[in-house]
């Protein structure tokens, strides 16, 4: 039973791109930070496709901050990153959808804090 | 291609259903929102996925307390799914059974289960999600002295729930999600047919677990410097309770069991580890354990396997 399993293994392209999931991100996730960025990036753990993997930065009236210049690093397609005017202190919240190669398609949002 | 496709799913599950299947239920695992539910161990989740178990291994000591000459019972489990829409999709499970007695052994394969799952309802901002299915415990595919000669048909439902939309009071406690699971297993007998190892009853069957996701807690709520493996560690608990609903064992208190563990994600590959705790006299007082080695099929061979057997691009294994 686990020899045909194991067989069947050996048959699959190992070599395919999966989810994506953020791994970390600058300013971290959920973080108090002094000075404003001036660019928001998260790590995924795989390779994005650029078309179609976005991030949003939103202040807490919900008005959009970024530059709209989300993209994907050309020299690291594992980061997503967007540049972001000199922000005045508040609560920040961050949007990014990240479209894996294959096509799988992960999201979600977090915040962060100028003092 | 297509053709060759849908034929190396055919041959896939023939050579899988040339070995028996048991009742046990299958290991699901996917995306609804921005959370990530993992496969676990005892309760069966409300996703259809592509997926596959390559071993659900555990080692019961004492399984039956009223019985003490049986000793210990063994179980090894293996299993595949298949999405055939987005939100239907079939299981297949296989099972090796040891059951070790003073004075001798009785092994072999249980019975062959099969199981259509549907997900009813999902919404994504409140990462919740529902869905049913039809299990089958089809008779006398196991080892005859293993696998019930009978047929038995489960209807199940089953719900997920994230608890993401707390307020920021409680952030904290965004990790934890919830998964639950029941179902009236039917047999399908007149009673005289049981072989003496296995309890004709009808029975409810139902589960729930709690569990705590540190990539959810570092990715969406606060980055608190985790490292590699814990930042992908998810500690759970599970509940599972089977109780007879008529037969000679209906006055007994249901068999219940309590696995607290860890789950371990990575990027194609599940680890499971849970301490199997009896809860009450019906299980008796000795602690086992059981494991789990999962494949997300999904992201292995996202060529073959999001796609259903006509080649329709079906994506990967979550809710829209
Ligand atoms: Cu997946």
């Amino acid at each position: 039973m686990t020899g045909v399993l194991l067989g069947l293994l050996l048959f699959l392209p190992w070599d395919a791109f999966a989810h994506v999931f953020p791994d970390h991100s600058d300013p971290r996730v959920g973080s108090e930070i002094k000075d404003a960025p001036s660019s928001v990036r998260i790590w995924f753990d795989g390779q994005l496709e650029p078309i179609f993997s976005t991030l949003q930065v939103f202040d807490s009236s919900g008005k959009e901050v970024t530059h709209q210049d989300a993209r994907v690093n050309e020299k690291d397609t594992a980061i997503l990153e967007v540049s972001i005017p000199h922000l005045p202190p508040g609560k920040y919240q961050v949007n990014w959808k990240a479209l894996a190669r294959d096509g799988h398609l992960t999201e979600g949002k977090f915040y962060f804090t100028i003092k | 291609m297509k053709k060759s496709l849908t034929i190396s799913f055919l041959f896939l599950f023939i050579t899988i259903f040339g070995f028996a299947f048991s009742p046990c239920s299958l290991w699901a695992h996917g995306i609804v929102g921005q959370r990530f539910f993992p496969a676990t161990l005892s309760v069966d989740d409300p996703f259809v996925a592509d997926e596959m178990t390559l071993l659900a291994y555990s080692h019961i000591p004492n399984p039956e307390p009223a019985d003490s000459t049986h000793t210990l019972s063994q179980a090894y489990h293996a299993g595949v799914s298949k999405r055939l829409t987005r939100d239907l999709g079939i299981e297949l499970t296989a099972a090796y059974l040891q059951d070790h007695f003073d004075g001798g052994n009785i092994e072999g394969f249980d019975n062959l289960a099969a199981a259509v799952k549907y997900v009813m309802f999902n919404s994504p901002a409140h990462e919740f999600l529902m869905a049913s299915s039809l299990d089958f415990d089809i008779g006398g595919t196991g080892t005859r002295t293993v696998g019930d000669p009978f047929t038995t048909v489960t209807p199940n439902l089953f719900f997920g729930y994230g608890l993401g939309d707390l307020p920021d009071s409680l952030m904290y406690l965004r990790p934890f999600a919830i998964t639950g699971q029941v179902g009236i297993g039917v047999p399908f007998t007149d009673g005289s047919s049981n072989n003496g190892t296995s309890d004709y009853s009808s029975s409810l069957n139902y589960g729930f677990t709690v569990m705590y996701s540190t990539m959810y807690l570092q990715s969406f709520v606060k980055d608190i410097g985790l490292p590699k493996p814990f930042s992908r560690t998810i500690p759970v608990v599970e509940f599972t309770f089977n109780n007879p609903i008529n037969g000679p064992n209906q006055y007994n208190s249901p068999q219940s069991y309590a696995y607290p563990g860890f789950l371990w994600i990575g990027k194609y590959w599940e680890l499971g580890l849970e301490a199997v705790v009896p809860m009450n006299s019906t299980t008796g007082s000795q602690t086992g354990v059981q494991a789990l080695v999962h494949l997300f099929l999904d992201d292995l061979a996202p060529q073959i396997f999001t796609r259903t057997l006509s080649g329709e691009v079906l994506g990967p294994t979550q809710t829209k």
